[in-house]
């Protein structure tokens, strides 16, 4: 018999130790640990959970501590509190690995049973290594017992970022390497996207809102925009960036994944992640395919070029390090899509994406078609706004509702207004971050958040067209620091639309 | 210039942070009228203008209304136009609107060029000068005309209402003001005649289409003589002076308030953000054709 009283209880979870490989590199300290030591000081994290740091770099636990220190005080989002990072700091260990030597799995191995002492904690891998280890390192776990089948005495499971593949056939290679050693339901394949606060908020909007429901389609909808925009450019990732592209970083993961949740159908149950991921698939199975020939209307490929953004001079994205000198690679890409099945088929949906770009914002936004003008035939009104519903998702979470209103005074006369929801100011808490949340939900065994295998199949499905013509495609060029090269607005044209205002 | 991002970050972060209702870029030196628009509701004002260097500063200007404190953001930059341009960019608040006011007599240059295509809508004064930029624009003076064209129609009512047949045939419009093309296009539209022919004569320019003539003159006093051909051909008069609109018809007189407004008040109104209307741009296009006549 399941547990009578489990429904509606805030589960926390089991008794966990979080592996984290790659713990001298940069998302550990910038992201994981953080994450982790806000979840510790909320409560979410069970009494008995430890982090055990692993990498090749020899480190002792105090120093790597000490090291972990430095990250929670510049990027936690609540600072640091003395107090609260000693009782934390205690359940940190680091432990020497190098991944390629099965010696030190073993000894690892140890480690964890030292640290796990009497108990049975489930053992959560978190791969924050370049995905060329993912493969050998599932593979040394497995060989040195550190991966059991699922129901067994403890859970073992392994969180992977992405990159997931370079494109369709070594996606599917680097799933097959996995599944070697681990099951497609122990792998969790982190989109940071998706532990956004407003990203899960599509859900409730759309489906605890009579109001929405009901118009979200293709008779009422006019067309869809997502933007992801950047004001970074590559950093110090110019190596990895140029042979990837905007497309591959970005569009094949964070943006098809917010699409496909903005677009799907009601699932069974909201606490069904299998159910959610299944509608997910369809949605991004009935993306309209573009042949070859078609790409050339649809999409708009572009670089940056030398600008300004903050007020400094930044260069071109050639002279970027570690970018070649005649790299033909994208920063920016701008198209457009259609799906095409009964909810949908007929409505544009446009997507831009794009680095050095004005400011940092992602923003999804609805545009519902218009009021019939006739009723304010002869008044001053000469055109009427569409209601548009924005989802903000970085860098304030929050959605907001156009509506026509008219201003106070004598006169009829219709001006757009906004309907405001912010999470600061509706909630008074700061949303907490997305690996936050992610992190929490692997400990749980809960894989609503986290992409299937088919998924990402399916989102190099779509691309694979594209990326065949990108050789006959233009590169165009823009400034760094503006909204993108002046193409991507023809291509809305046809339809008699513009991009939002970001 | 970190430190005005970090300070627009840290006023965006506080607990009573209202979300601006709009953005707002001025230009030019009327801080009055800046004054006055972030004082009535929060917008996130950005004032730019030209320089050799790059700068940005930004302040909280806070101002009780009642027992309400509204907030604006008030950012300045000053620098070379084009790098101006990309970091206003970066500071508009994201799904609000955009107005550009620009009160200067200039509306060529680098605010035209960089800045105004950033604009939903570009707020300024034809009073200042004769040019009017391209786009969507709400023209103070427009406004300001407002009033009299009003009273016009009234005029014309009074004309209606003694033979209901008059038609205005003639129009002389006398004033100082260099806006006056504007009023003589809003009548040219509103009675729909297009000039067929036209000629400069002393003071001004006189317009002429089937059965009707326009005058146009540069006088002291601003005055509008309607000349109505009916069963008994009329005059009727229109006088601005010393805040009052004054209209005679045949023997009859009728004086009104004419509200002289600010350009602080216009910026204040309603109308002054509202959207740009069609008949504006007709206006503006006969009132050019007729002082093409001048030349
Ligand atoms: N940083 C981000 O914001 C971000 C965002 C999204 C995805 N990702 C992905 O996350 C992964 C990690 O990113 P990162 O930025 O943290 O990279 P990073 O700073 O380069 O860190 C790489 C880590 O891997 C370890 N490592 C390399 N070879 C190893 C080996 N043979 N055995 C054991 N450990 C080894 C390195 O430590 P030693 O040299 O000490 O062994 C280091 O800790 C990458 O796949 C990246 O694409 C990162």
């Amino acid at each position: 018999m399941g547990n009578p009283f489990v429904e509606g209880r805030v589960l926390s979870p089991p008794s966990t130790i979080l592996v984290i490989f790659g713990a001298s590199g940069d998302l550990t300290g910038r992201k994981l640990v953080p994450g982790c030591y806000n979840l510790f000081k909320d409560g979410y994290l069970p009494e008995s959970f430890s982090i055990v740091g692993v990498s090749r770099t020899p480190l002792s636990d105090e120093a790597f501590r000490e090291k972990l220190k430095d990250g929670v005080t510049k990027y936690s989002r609540s600072g640091i509190d003395e107090e609260w990072w000693k009782q934390f700091s205690s359940r940190i260990f680091y432990q020497p690995l190098d991944a390629t030597k099965e010696a030190d799995f073993i000894a690892l191995r140890e480690r964890l049973q030292r640290i796990g002492g009497d108990t049975i904690p489930n053992y959560l891998y978190y791969l924050a290594v370049s995905p060329s280890l993912f493969g050998e390192i599932a593979g040394k776990l497995k060989g040195a017992d550190l991966i059991e089948t699922p129901g067994g005495v403890r859970e073992t499971r392994l969180i992977v970022e992405k990159p997931f593949g370079y494109d369709l056939e070594t996606a599917q290679n680097l799933a097959s390497s996995l599944y070697q050693s681990a099951k497609e339901e122990q792998l969790y394949r982190i989109d940071h996207y998706l532990g956004k606060e407003t990203v899960q908020n599509i859900l409730v909007f759309r489906f605890a809102n009579g109001l929405f429901e009901p118009i979200w389609n293709r008779k009422y909808v006019d067309h869809i925009q997502i933007s992801v925009a950047e004001d970074i450019g590559v950093e110090n990732r110019g190596d990895y960036f140029d042979k990837a592209g905007i497309v591959r970083d970005f569009v094949q993961n964070h943006v098809f994944q917010m699409l496909s949740l903005l677009c799907i159908e009601p699932p069974n149950s909201l606490s069904d992640a299998e159910g959610i991921r299944n509608e997910k698939v369809k949605v991004l199975k009935s993306i309209k395919r573009l042949t070859p020939g078609l790409v050339q209307k649809h999409i708009v490929r572009a670089q940056y070029g030398k600008g300004l953004i903050k007020g400094l001079d930044v260069p071109a994205y050639r002279d970027e390090k570690g970018v070649a000198k005649d790299s033909t690679t994208e920063t920016y890409i701008a198209m457009s899509l259609e799906i095409d099945n009964w909810r949908w088929s007929g409505v544009p949906i446009f997507l831009r994406v794009g680095k050095r770009l004005s400011k940092r914002i992602s923003e999804i936004s609805v545009h519902f078609k218009q009021a019939p003008l006739s009723l304010f035939r002869g008044r001053q009104v000469e055109s009427l706004e569409q209601n548009v519903l924005r989802i903000q998702v970085q860098p304030k979470e929050g959605i907001s509702l156009r509506v026509n209103s008219k201003p106070p005074g004598p006169r009829m006369r219709v001006e757009p207004v906004e309907m405001d929801f912010s999470y600061h100011s509706s909630f008074g808490i700061a949303s907490p971050e997305a690996y936050e949340r992610l992190l929490l939900d692997a400990m749980r065994g809960e894989a609503t958040l986290f992409t299937r295998q088919d998924e990402i199949e399916e989102a190099w499905k779509i691309l694979e067209p594209v990326f065949d013509s990108f050789e006959e495609l233009p590169l165009y060029f823009y400034e760094a620091g503006s909204w993108g090269p002046k193409e991507a607005a023809e291509l809305l044209k046809p339809y008699g639309v513009r991009w939002a205002r970001l | 210039m970190k430190e005005a991002l970090d300070k627009l970050a840290s006023i965006e972060g506080q607990e009573s942070w209202v979300l601006p209702t709009r953005n707002v870029i001025g230009f030019g030196s009327e801080e009055e009228v800046f004054d006055a628009l972030i004082s009535v509701r929060p917008i996130r004002f950005i004032k730019v203008s030209e320089g050799a260097e790059l700068s940005y500063s930004v302040v909280e200007r806070c101002h009780k209304i009642g027992t309400e404190v509204i907030c604006s953001e008030y950012v300045t930059i000053i620098g070379p136009w084009h790098k101006v341009s990309l970091s206003v960019r970066a500071l508009l608040f994201p799904g609000k609107k955009t107005w550009g006011i620009t009160l200067d007599k200039n509306i060529t240059g680098g605010f035209f060029d960089e800045i105004a295509p950033l604009c939903d809508t570009l707020i300024f004064d034809s009073e200042l000068t004769k040019d009017v930029p391209a786009g969507a624009v709400i023209d103070l003076n427009w406004m300001r005309l407002a009033p009299i064209r009003e009273e016009l129609r009234y005029l014309t009512d009074m004309a209606i209402s003694h033979d209901k047949n008059s038609k205005i045939i003639g129009v002389k419009v006398y004033d100082s003001a260099p806006s006056s093309w504007l009023m003589a296009g809003w009548i040219c539209n509103k009675l729909k005649v297009e000039p067929e022919s036209g000629k400069k004569v002393a003071n001004g320019v006189s317009v002429k289409s089937k059965e009707f003539t326009l005058d146009l003159v540069e006088s002291n006093d601003t005055r509008i003589l309607l000349e109505f051909k009916g069963k008994d051909a009329k005059i009727g008069q229109l006088t601005v002076g010393e805040g009052l609109i004054t209209l005679e018809y045949s023997h009859e007189a009728r004086k009104r308030v004419y509200l002289k407004r600010s350009r602080k008040e216009l910026c204040l109104e309603y109308d002054a953000f509202g959207a740009p209307t069609g008949s504006y741009n007709e206006s503006v296009k006969l009132g050019r054709e007729i002082l093409e006549y001048a030349s």
